[in-house]
């Protein structure tokens, strides 16, 4: 007879591969350890949200972004089937500023030039970035 | 506010002519965005769902020419209502603690709580793709300033199911495709499109089978290729669809005239006569009118009329209208009454403009 390699005592009947161990070892368990690490391995809860891994297979949705990491493996899993196979993002982000936003920082930098042109007396100059500044704020009448 | 909303079957801007609106009836894009404060909407507890309402009610109430309504506290007339004048979505129509930002024009909805945190949604009339995603790019970033929102580098937008992450952009648009249907060819086409990778559904009173003349196209992935991409691709799919539903039409008609005239003066005639039709009859019968005005038969339905009465035929909208709840005899014969009417005042506007006087 083999033993359980778990609780060292019953009879070990199923060979299996512990997903958290990245090893190719398996180990041979009892019907009872069999059942009890199942258990914990599904029971597994999202340190942010206290999603379990039972809950996002049976959902096949996240609780939180957190869940995108803590259940990768399940995850990617779920991400490759909806998406084609694909893995990667390639569009937008949320920090790139809309365009109000880069117009007005746009329009005091030129509104600071300005003033130190004219208190340096470069006119010529000044009238350059008056111009740039007109035409500013036309664009932000447009946005 | 909803109320207001729900006045009239389509606004000013859907109520335009627009670019192939001979067959494509509107366009959506949707985003789906969520904000790292809380957990996604699987996790939400009651109270955080009212403090994130609570908080975009805050955040977005600075912009100009939006109005704000709690969606949950609606009666379940004007959800079914709003949801058939496609302002906001089945979901979000039946989830608990919802809201709406809404523009006046109402062409942007931003619904809050719905699978994801916030969906921003922009609907225009016929095939307006680029113009659709522009605007719901602008909301987006409006509420990027304000929130702080789930992304990854790897993976883009966090969404509650991986079926949106990425871009989170969802486009679809409604097609309104007899000659496809009447010539037996749509079943091949919903078949290859779903291999390219698009979604398919029957639309309007005919549950989600394919067996009526609306249709509604979507992309299915949301990961692998930048917005604009994704659009492109889209685009394509529907531009081939277009030119099969022209191609269907006019073979039916250089093959089958009299049949085809025959079928569409028959429905006229049915809808200008009828005392009681069904939702789905009539959507049917009005889809062969359109049909026949789009052939240059002898009658009149424009595409915004045809998609007004779309919409305004629903069994939501039409009890909405009514102000009480009607039994099914009851629509039915409201129905019939609503159509003859509308065509009636067509008809009457075409003498007036034909110059008959």
């Amino acid at each position: 007879m083999m033993r359980c390699q778990r609780c060292g005592e019953r009879e070990a009947i199923v060979r299996v591969k512990l997903p958290q161990e990245s090893e190719t070892d398996e180990k041979f368990l009892c019907s009872v350890c069999v059942r009890e690490l199942a258990r914990e391995y599904q029971g597994t809860a999202c340190p942010s949200c206290g999603m379990t891994r039972q809950q996002l297979l049976h959902l096949r949705k996240v609780g939180c972004p957190t869940c995108y990491s803590f259940f990768k493996d399940e995850v990617d899993g779920m991400v490759r089937q909806f998406q084609h196979g694909h893995t990667q993002h390639y569009g937008s982000r949320p920090d790139e500023e809309s365009v109000e936003k880069r117009l007005n920082q746009q329009l005091s930098r030129l509104k600071e030039q300005l003033n130190r042109k004219i208190l340096a007396e470069d006119y010529e100059e000044a009238e350059v970035i008056k111009q740039q500044i007109e035409s500013v704020e036309e664009d932000l009448r447009h946005v | 506010m909803f109320e207001e909303l729900l006045q009239h079957p389509l606004s000013e801007s859907m109520n335009q002519s627009s670019p192939f609106d001979d067959i494509v009836v509107s366009t959506r894009i949707r985003l789906a965005r969520n904000t790292t404060r809380y957990p996604f909407s699987t996790m939400l507890s009651e109270a955080q769902a009212n403090a994130l309402i609570e908080e975009t009610e805050r955040q977005l109430n600075g912009m100009k020419g939006f109005r704000f309504g709690r969606v949950d506290q609606a009666d379940v007339l004007t959800r079914t209502a709003l949801v058939e004048k496609h302002l906001i979505s089945p979901a979000l129509a039946s989830h608990p603690r919802t809201g709406l930002f809404i523009s006046e024009d109402e062409q942007i909805s931003v619904m809050v709580n719905e699978e994801d945190h916030f969906r921003i949604q922009t609907l225009l009339p016929g095939l307006q793709l680029e113009e659709a995603f522009r605007i719901a790019k602008q909301v987006d970033r409006l509420i990027s300033e304000r929130f702080k929102i789930a992304f990854d580098d790897t993976l883009g937008y966090l969404t509650t199911c991986p079926s949106n992450v990425g871009t989170g952009l969802r486009a679809s648009v409604m097609l309104h495709l007899p000659g496809l249907v009447l010539t037996n060819q749509i079943q091949g086409y919903i078949k290859h499109l779903r291999q390219l990778g698009f979604a398919i559904r029957g639309r309007y009173g005919e549950g989600s089978d394919a067996s009526g003349r609306m249709f509604q196209l979507s992309n299915q992935r949301t990961l692998g290729a930048s917005e604009d991409m994704l659009i492109t691709d889209y685009q394509f799919a529907v531009e081939a669809l277009i030119e099969a539903e022209q191609a269907a039409r006019k073979g039916l008609l250089e093959m089958y005239q009299e049949e085809l005239e025959d079928r569409l003066y028959r429905s006229y005639g049915i809808l200008t006569s009828a005392r009681l039709i069904t939702a789905r009859e009539a959507t049917e019968r009005l889809s062969d009118v359109r049909l026949a005005d789009s052939l240059g038969l002898e009658v009149n339905l424009p595409p915004n009329l045809f998609h007004q009465l779309l919409v305004s035929l629903q069994t939501g909208f039409l009890q909405k209208h009514f102000g009480k709840q009607l039994t099914s005899r009851e629509r039915d014969i409201e129905r019939a009454k609503r159509i003859r009417t509308m065509l009636t005042e067509q008809t009457n506007r075409d003498h007036t403009q034909g110059g008959f006087a």
